[in-house]
């Protein structure tokens, strides 16, 4: 059984951002600075919980500049057996899900596991997209897994709204985007982040993939990357804390009375 | 009027089955009425089902859309993220290169990129605005946990799927029109599915509903520790009101599942909204932005849960909510102030 699990690196907070003076986009200044999606953290515990039953391999695969290595060390760290990184700084969800699909048939693969979102991008997109280009079964925001005897198929717990769930079956191959809080985090020590870091890992190019690197753009253009337009206009109650502590009451007891 | 060739029509998915029509549709259907007559596109309001609701040929028709479609089959009246992708793909495939746009809700978020990569379109999703700025449609989605906004402009005549969840409080009536009403009743599968559905079922009962609470007291993350969630218990206790959570905080397992606000938990519009320590990532914002009012105390100004407050706070919960609490005993619903 292979199981592959694609992980994606970020920025580690907020306060790193810069927005280019061109305006359009976002730049992440610091070193040290990048880390796992969050998101991504759970598919990669989750492979890593279902690989020992099942006597699986674990690859984690990330396609980025050569910073997204911090996500695939702390996959590594975690228990992945293998790391693969595609040398590619492609952010459009479906060149992005092209370059995936051909990474994923190079691998081989009997489950593909990726997050629900990338907190950078929020797009959602992309684990959807790899399954449809591929012609497999996928699941969203998936709660549970449970193998079949034979391992030829598995049932699936997903999210619905409002917290409902959908049982649903289906054969391998398949994809699933597994939903935040699936299993508790594990902790990596630094040590073992370390040992990580000096695991070898497999880079490959586009023309590799045998993928030429330039692309369509789609049919839209960045106007403009900036803090967020507040709809309300909110009004932030200030002063010292007495201040602050009477408006919140005033505000709060107009608001219920 | 934008320039390029106009969208043939803009098609709104207005809900399936028991969710027909969405309340996250309603908002959507009437923007896109303003939208399609600038644009010169027609404006279709798309309805998935065993049948379609009456109840939802009110709304289009309270909206102003042109045209009802209701792809109707067993299989549709339940959720499967397979078989509504590729009955919606197939009728687009058939209509011809448009707009079309879903409510940012669960559901689409699986059944927009099936979608998109069915027909090979383009999707932008989790927008929270669209509009026409200087001539040009133009969409704005969060980035970065939300602390960052793209504006984006969108090439009109180009096939695009788009979800949102729009932000603003603009009117939810559109201009009223009469559609005319297309049901086409969907064959069985010529090819087999890849998923089948095994069953479902609900959330877990509730402790407590929050749906009916006037005043809200929600934690997040800001205060995942058992000092700052006692404050957030006594100030719900003051102010006569529930104590809810965001998602995280109850896979932490601060709190029940029955209390989470949000996609994945309860829509609210209670009179107050205080939330304590949340980010306001779109999944939640979608569970409690129609609160009359909302406060926010949180340490970054940027939060995106400012978009929606009427009154923020910026700072540490460990020291205002303390501060609060003394000055507070004794307001409860109705009563009056020290
Ligand atoms: C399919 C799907 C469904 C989802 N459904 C839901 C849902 O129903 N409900 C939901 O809530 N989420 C949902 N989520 C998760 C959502 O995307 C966010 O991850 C989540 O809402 C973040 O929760 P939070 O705001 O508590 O945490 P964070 O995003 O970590 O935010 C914590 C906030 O606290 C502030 N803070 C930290 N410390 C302090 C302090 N000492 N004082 C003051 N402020 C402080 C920080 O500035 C930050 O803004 C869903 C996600 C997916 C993919």
């Amino acid at each position: 059984m292979r199981i592959i699990v694609c992980v994606k690196a970020i920025p580690r907070g907020e306060g790193q951002l810069r927005i280019a003076e061109s305006g359009d986009r976002v730049l992440c200044e610091g070193a040290g600075g990048w880390t796992i999606n969050e998101s991504d953290e759970y598919a990669v515990e989750q492979g890593v919980t279902q690989k020992a039953p099942l006597g699986a391999t674990l690859t984690a695969l990330t396609v980025g500049p050569l910073v997204s290595q911090e996500a695939l060390y702390i996959a590594l760290a975690k228990g992945a057996d293998k790391a693969v990184r595609i040398d590619s700084d492609i952010s459009d969800p479906q060149r992005l899900a092209g370059v995936m699909a051909r990474a994923v048939e190079k691998l081989g693969y009997d489950l593909i596991l990726t997050g629900v979102e990338s907190s950078d991008y929020l797009g959602a997109q992309v684990g959807t997209l790899l399954a449809t280009r591929m012609g497999i079964a996928s699941a969203y925001a998936v709660t549970a897994v449970e193998f079949s005897p034979d391992r030829k198929s598995i049932r699936v717990t997903k999210e619905l709204r409002g917290g409902a769930s959908q049982y649903l079956e289906m054969g391998l191959p398949a994809l699933l985007s597994i939903q935040y809080g699936m299993h508790p985090l594990s902790y990596v020590s630094p040590r073992r982040l370390l040992s990580a870091r000096s695991q070898p890992q497999e880079t490959l190019t586009l023309p590799e993939l045998g993928l030429d690197v330039g692309g369509r753009p789609g049919p839209f253009q960045v106007l403009e990357v900036g803090v967020p337009q507040r709809v309300r206009r909110v009004k932030f109650l200030e002063g010292n804390s007495g201040e602050v502590t009477s408006q919140l009451l005033g505000r709060i007891r107009d608001a219920i009375r | 009027m934008p320039s390029g060739k106009p969208w043939s029509e803009l098609v709104v998915f207005l809900g399936y089955g028991q969710y027909c029509p969405d309340g996250a549709a309603l908002h959507l259907l009437a923007r896109c009425r303003f939208l399609a007559d600038r644009l010169g596109s027609r404006l279709t309001a798309l309805v998935l089902g065993q049948e379609l609701p009456a109840s939802a040929v009110a709304a289009a028709e309270e909206r102003g859309a042109d045209e009802i479609v209701s792809l109707e089959a067993p299989a549709l009246a339940h959720y499967h993220a397979e078989a509504f992708a590729r009955a919606v793909g197939n009728l687009l495939r058939e209509r011809g290169p448009g707009l079309f746009l879903l409510p940012n809700t669960l559901e689409a978020t699986e059944v927009a990129p099936a979608v998109a990569g069915m027909l090979e379109v383009p999707a932008l999703t989790n927008c929270i605005d669209i509009e026409i700025a200087n001539g040009c449609v133009v969409v704005t989605r969060p980035m970065f946990w939300g602390t960052r906004h793209v504006r984006i402009q969108v090439e009109t005549g180009q096939p695009l799927v788009v979800t949102v969840q729009l932000r603003d409080g603009s009117p939810v009536q559109g201009r009223p029109g009469n559609p005319s009403v297309r049901r086409v009743q969907l064959p069985a599968e010529a090819e087999p599915l890849l998923t089948r559905i095994l069953g479902g079922s609900e959330p877990a009962v509730a402790d407590i509903d929050l749906t009916k609470a006037e005043v809200i007291v929600a934690a997040g993350r800001g205060a995942a520790s058992k000092s700052a969630i006692k404050l957030v218990e006594e100030i719900a206790e003051l102010l006569g009101g529930a104590v809810a959570c965001s998602r995280p905080m109850a896979d932490l397992g601060w709190f029940p599942r029955g209390r989470i606000v949000g996609t994945s938990g309860k829509t609210v519009r209670p009179k107050l909204y205080l939330a304590c320590g949340i980010s306001g990532a779109s999944q939640h914002l979608a569970g409690m932005q129609e609160a009359q009012t909302i406060i926010a105390i949180n340490k970054d100004p940027y939060a995106p849960i400012f978009e929606v407050a009427h009154y923020g706070v910026v700072g540490m919960l460990e020291e205002i909510l303390p501060a609060f609490i003394e000055n507070a005993r004794g307001i409860r619903a109705g009563d009056k102030l020290p």
